[in-house]
This record gives C-alpha cells, sequence and structure tokens, in this order.
C-alpha cells in the first residue's frame, strides 16, 4: 500500500518538478517571480491536445509541439512583459506578468471555452502488477518523459556552453557580460527552456488527468511556486528533488489522512518554508552579495 | 603600435558626470597604470571601456575599432578583457568552469591548453579544480580572476584594483604575475591604489584625481614627482622642506 502511494507521489511530483524547474531558471538569471508560468504550462496542455484532437498527432509530436508552441510563447513572454518594463523597479516585472496570466487565461476561455475538455487516450491503457504494486502504462509513460527531460536538462546545464553562461548570468549579469555572455540573449533561452518543459508538463498533465480547462494554470503556478521555495530559489537540481518531494507528501497525506486536505498540507509545507527555512532544503542560489 | 586610444571621454551614472574630458593610449606591450584615490573615478574609467557603463561624449579606439557604442559581450570577443574589481568570480561555479567561462568567446581547439597554462601559472588553482570558486581564499580568487581573463587571450587586459585587500604574499604574487606578462608581450592597463608598486611596474602612467588627468608620464617618472610622492606614496619628507601639502579630498566617502 504505502509502496503504491509511493509511486502515486512520484508521478505527481513529476509534473511539479517539471513546472517548479521553469520557475526556479527564470527566477535565477532575473530575480524575477514569472507569475504566467502556470498559463504556459496550461497553454501548453491545448496544444498537445488540439495537435492530437485535429492533427491526429501521436503523443510524442504532442509533446514536442507543446513544447516547441511554449518556448516561443515564452519568446513572447519576455518581449511584452519583461523587456519594456523598468528594470530598476523590481515589482514592475511581477506586475506585468501577472497581466500576461490574466490576457492568456481569458484568450484561452476565448479561444477554446470555459468548460472541462476530455483529453483522448494517447497512452495505451495497460495495467502492470509487480508484487502488490499496480503501474498503469501512462504512469510509466509520464515518469520516463520526465525523468528523461530532467537529465536531460541536468546534463546540459552542467556540461554545455549555454549551460555555464545560464548558471554565470543566474549568479550576476556583469560578471557574465564581462566574459562576452550576451546576457539578453541567455534570459530568453532561459525563457524558452523553462517554457517549454512547462508545456511539456501541462500535456503529461492532461494525459494523467485526461482532461483539462483554461483554469489550471493557476494551481499548477502555485505548486510550482511552493517546490521552487522548497527546492531553494534558483536552485535547479533542487526544484527537482523538491517537486517529487512535494507529490509524495500530497499523496501520502491524501491516503492517510483525508483527499481534501492535500492542499492544505502544501500550504502548510509553503507557511513551514517560508517562516523556518527561506532558503528552501537545499540552500538558495542566490547570490549573497549585491 | 598604440592599441587604446580614448580622447574627451565623459561618463557617469544617470545625470552624475564623473568622468570629465580624460584622454589616455596605451601602446602594445606596455603596462600603464591609473593611479588615484578612492571615488577618483578608475572604476567608471574602466567601466566605460569595457562597455558595461555608455560614455556621454568622447571615443574610445581599440585596436582601431570605435567601441564606446559597442555592448560588454560584443568587446570581449575584440579582445578586451577586464578583471572586475572585488574579484568577480563566479562562486558558485568551479575553479574550471570559471576558467571555461573564461573561454566563452572562444571556439578554438587550444582552450584547453590555455587553461592548463593558467594551472602552471598559479598552482594551487590545479590543485583546486574542481572546488567552488568561493571557497577560494582571496588571494586565490584574484589569481583565478586573471586566470579567467587570459584563457580569453586577450590583447589588452584591464585590471581594477587586483591587490585590494588582499596579504602582502599575495600582493608580490599579483605584482610578479603582471611583470611576467609583460615580459610574455601582453599589454595591461592597471588601476590601482597602491600607487609605489603599481609605479614601480608600469611604462607609462596616468595620475586621476576626481575625474580627471592630472598628471602623466612615465613610471618612474611620477614616483620621482613630488606632487605623487605627498599624496599616493604617503612620503612626509616634503612637510621638513617647508613645502605645503595640498589637502587632498577623498570624494566618495560621506
Ligand atoms: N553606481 C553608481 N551610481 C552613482 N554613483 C556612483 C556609482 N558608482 C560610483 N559612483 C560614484 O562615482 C565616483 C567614482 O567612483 P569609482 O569609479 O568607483 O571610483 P574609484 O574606483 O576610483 O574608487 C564616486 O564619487 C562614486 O560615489
Ligand atoms: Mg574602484
Amino acid at each position: 500500500m504505502i509502496y503504491q502511494q509511493l509511486i502515486n507521489g512520484l508521478m505527481l511530483g513529476a509534473s511539479y518538478a517539471l513546472i517548479a524547474i521553469g520557475y526556479t531558471l527564470i527566477f535565477g538569471v532575473l530575480k524575477l517571480l514569472y507569475f504566467a508560468h502556470g498559463e504556459v504550462f496550461m497553454v501548453g496542455a491545448f496544444v498537445g491536445l488540439y495537435l492530437v484532437i485535429l492533427g491526429g498527432a501521436n503523443i510524442y509530436v504532442a509533446l514536442l509541439g507543446a513544447m516547441i508552441a511554449c518556448a516561443m510563447l515564452g519568446v513572447i513572454a519576455v518581449y511584452v512583459s519583461v523587456r519594456p518594463v523598468a528594470k530598476n523597479r523590481p515589482l514592475a516585472p511581477l506586475i506585468s506578468t501577472i497581466g500576461l496570466t490574466i490576457v492568456l487565461q481569458n484568450l484561452a476561455v476565448y479561444i477554446f471555452g470555459g468548460q472541462q475538455v476530455g483529453f483522448p487516450e494517447t497512452v495505451k491503457q495497460e495495467l502492470y502488477n509487480f508484487g502488490p504494486i499496480t503501474v498503469s502504462s501512462v504512469q510509466i509513460f509520464i515518469l520516463a518523459i520526465a525523468t528523461t527531460l530532467m537529465v536531460v536538462l541536468w546534463l546540459f546545464i552542467e556540461h554545455t556552453k549555454m549551460g555555464r553562461a545560464i548558471r554565470a548570468t543566474a549568479e550576476n549579469h556583469e560578471t557574465a557580460a564581462l566574459l562576452g555572455v550576451n546576457v539578453n540573449r541567455v534570459v530568453l533561452i532561459t525563457f524558452m527552456i523553462g517554457s517549454g518543459i512547462a508545456g511539456v508538463a501541462g500535456v503529461l498533465d492532461g494525459i494523467k488527468n485526461s482532461g483539462i480547462s483554461p483554469f489550471i494554470g493557476l494551481g499548477a503556478a502555485v505548486k510550482g511556486l511552493i517546490v521552487m521555495l522548497l527546492g531553494g530559489l534558483g536552485n535547479v537540481p533542487g526544484a527537482m528533488v523538491a517537486g517529487l518531494l512535494l507529490g509524495m507528501i500530497e499523496i501520502l497525506s491524501a491516503a492517510y489522512i483525508g483527499t481534501t486536505e492535500r492542499d492544505f498540507f502544501s500550504f502548510m509545507i509553503l507557511i513551514l518554508i517560508l517562516l523556518y527555512r527561506p532558503t528552501g532544503l537545499f540552500g538558495t542560489r542566490m547570490t549573497e552579495e549585491r | 603600435m598604440t592599441v587604446l586610444t580614448i580622447q574627451g571621454l565623459r561618463s557617469g551614472y544617470g545625470r552624475i558626470e564623473v568622468l570629465h574630458d580624460v584622454a589616455v593610449s596605451i601602446e602594445r606591450g606596455q603596462i600603464v597604470t591609473l593611479i588615484g584615490a578612492n571615488g577618483a573615478g578608475k572604476t567608471t574609467f574602466l567601466k566605460t571601456i569595457s562597455g558595461l557603463i555608455r560614455a556621454t561624449a568622447g571615443t574610445i579606439e581599440f585596436e582601431g575599432k570605435s567601441i564606446e557604442c559597442l555592448p560588454p559581450h560584443k568587446i570581449v570577443g575584440l579582445g578586451l578583457s577586464l578583471v572586475p574589481e572585488g574579484r568577480a568570480v563566479l562562486k558558485r561555479m568551479t575553479v574550471m568552469d570559471n576558467l571555461r567561462m573564461g573561454a566563452f568567446t572562444r571556439s578554438d581547439p587550444d582552450i584547453a591548453r590555455d587553461i592548463d597554462a593558467v594551472f602552471d601559472r598559479f598552482p594551487v588553482l590545479a590543485e583546486r579544480w574542481n572546488q567552488l570558486a568561493g571557497t577560494l581564499s582571496g588571494g586565490e580568487q584574484q589569481m583565478l580572476a586573471i586566470g579567467r581573463a587570459l584563457v580569453a587571450r586577450p590583447s589588452l587586459l584591464l585590471l581594477d584594483e587586483p591587490s585590494l585587500g588582499l596579504a602582502p604574499k599575495f600582493v608580490t604574487r599579483i605584482f610578479q604575475t603582471l611583470r611576467d606578462l609583460k615580459s610574455e608581450g601582453k599589454t595591461i592597463l592597471l588601476v590601482e591604489q597602491n600607487a609605489r608598486q603599481a609605479l614601480q611596474v608600469a611604462d607609462s602612467a596616468y595620475v586621476l584625481e576626481r575625474g580627471k588627468i592630472v598628471l602623466s608620464g612615465s613610471g618612474e617618472s611620477l614616483l620621482n614627482t613630488p606632487e605623487v610622492q605627498e599624496t599616493y606614496l604617503g612620503q612626509r619628507a616634503a612637510r621638513s622642506h617647508g613645502i605645503r601639502i595640498p589637502t587632498f579630498q577623498v570624494d566618495g566617502i560621506a
């Protein structure tokens, strides 16, 4: 029973982690709480859905399409809600990205309608028994995609030239620029990566819940934020681990305490971190000086 | 051959002008030093050359190209590297990653060799290659910052007070490194408050006071200039000769 719940928690946590990665990457390079990220997730889910329904695409094409569409949305977000806003007023981009959130959500309602839309079966539903644990093919698929993405991202950030440039930019824009990094370009690429991953998370969420609506962004945004804080601001591996952790905590609390208290526990955790460990479980990657 | 020619340079922050009509030129293979007290505008000068601050007037010509309108990353790409004040190493990255970042503008196959050359120059960095730069001592961080700039293979290296806040043995080490670099043919613009040692290594020197160049000449001639001795070298001998010592204004300190 407990193992079964842990597997379920891992599943839930994987999508939390994917959302939080974008938050924390973007927070890392811009020190900006990017509010519209949950809506990017929602748009990703719809792009995936429509590729499957209208385009007859298979799930891999849908994932790739959502990823590319959301990466482009990330670029648009930078141009409309980050660059035009005064840099020396820290609250300004926060407000402008809240504005983007409202615009995206209303656009989605306008285009897709306000009701829940069913997600067709794209991954053949099969159940596998490993002793007492039952795992579905959908669960395995989601976990495999999420894990692959996280490993690839980690390798990219740790071991490529652009990954190093992102880390350098996150630490100090001036220092990065003095080493030849085009900081604006790195910020753009970071938004593309974070948004693309959120798009994939949206499609995976659609598959898992077999339905999506224009209002799934807010919940995703809140969970992503909690995970980012839990993992430490700007800390990418921290977000990965914290995402899985939060997923497990939620599932376990739902299983053993009650389903209605699931979100209650998330928010309790948020409050506890803010009170007792504002740097997160694994330390923040914020620059101490300046 | 002149590597850098600066004329009529004005620069500052917002409406506050810090540099007023500054002119400096640097010949290939030389160490040129700019000395001045805290708040004189030395850092502002280097930041303006590197493109971090936009000049409001004047020209900066680097190897025949005007660079006063270029963003910093383009200027680095042309071969002008700044080692910023306060050892701006990337503290959360390893020593090795810092050095690799130094080669960010390059894409040739010799990067690894140049990183090895930094390790030869500063063996302590080789021992700590996999440590986070933030765990290094101040002197080691300064070596890393210099090494990282060298990996970019700059044709002009700018250094902002590399000896500031370092233990004497590291100060000696840094100045020795500058001599080594000169003998290897590198061109260096050194900004210092440590005027004596800076003037000793410099081929030519400028004195910056409140945003203006007030004196210039060979390093040796400035070492022997009474005004410089009184104000920057702390020689009070002048007093016994009955010469008035000018009161020195320290800007930037409230
Ligand atoms: N970011 C800034 N904004 C406004 N004024 C500044 C800034 N940085 C430095 N200054 C002012 O510019 C003057 C020169 O500073 P700086 O170039 O740092 O001098 P130095 O490097 O010679 O000590 C000082 O009066 C300082 O107060
Ligand atoms: Mg300074």
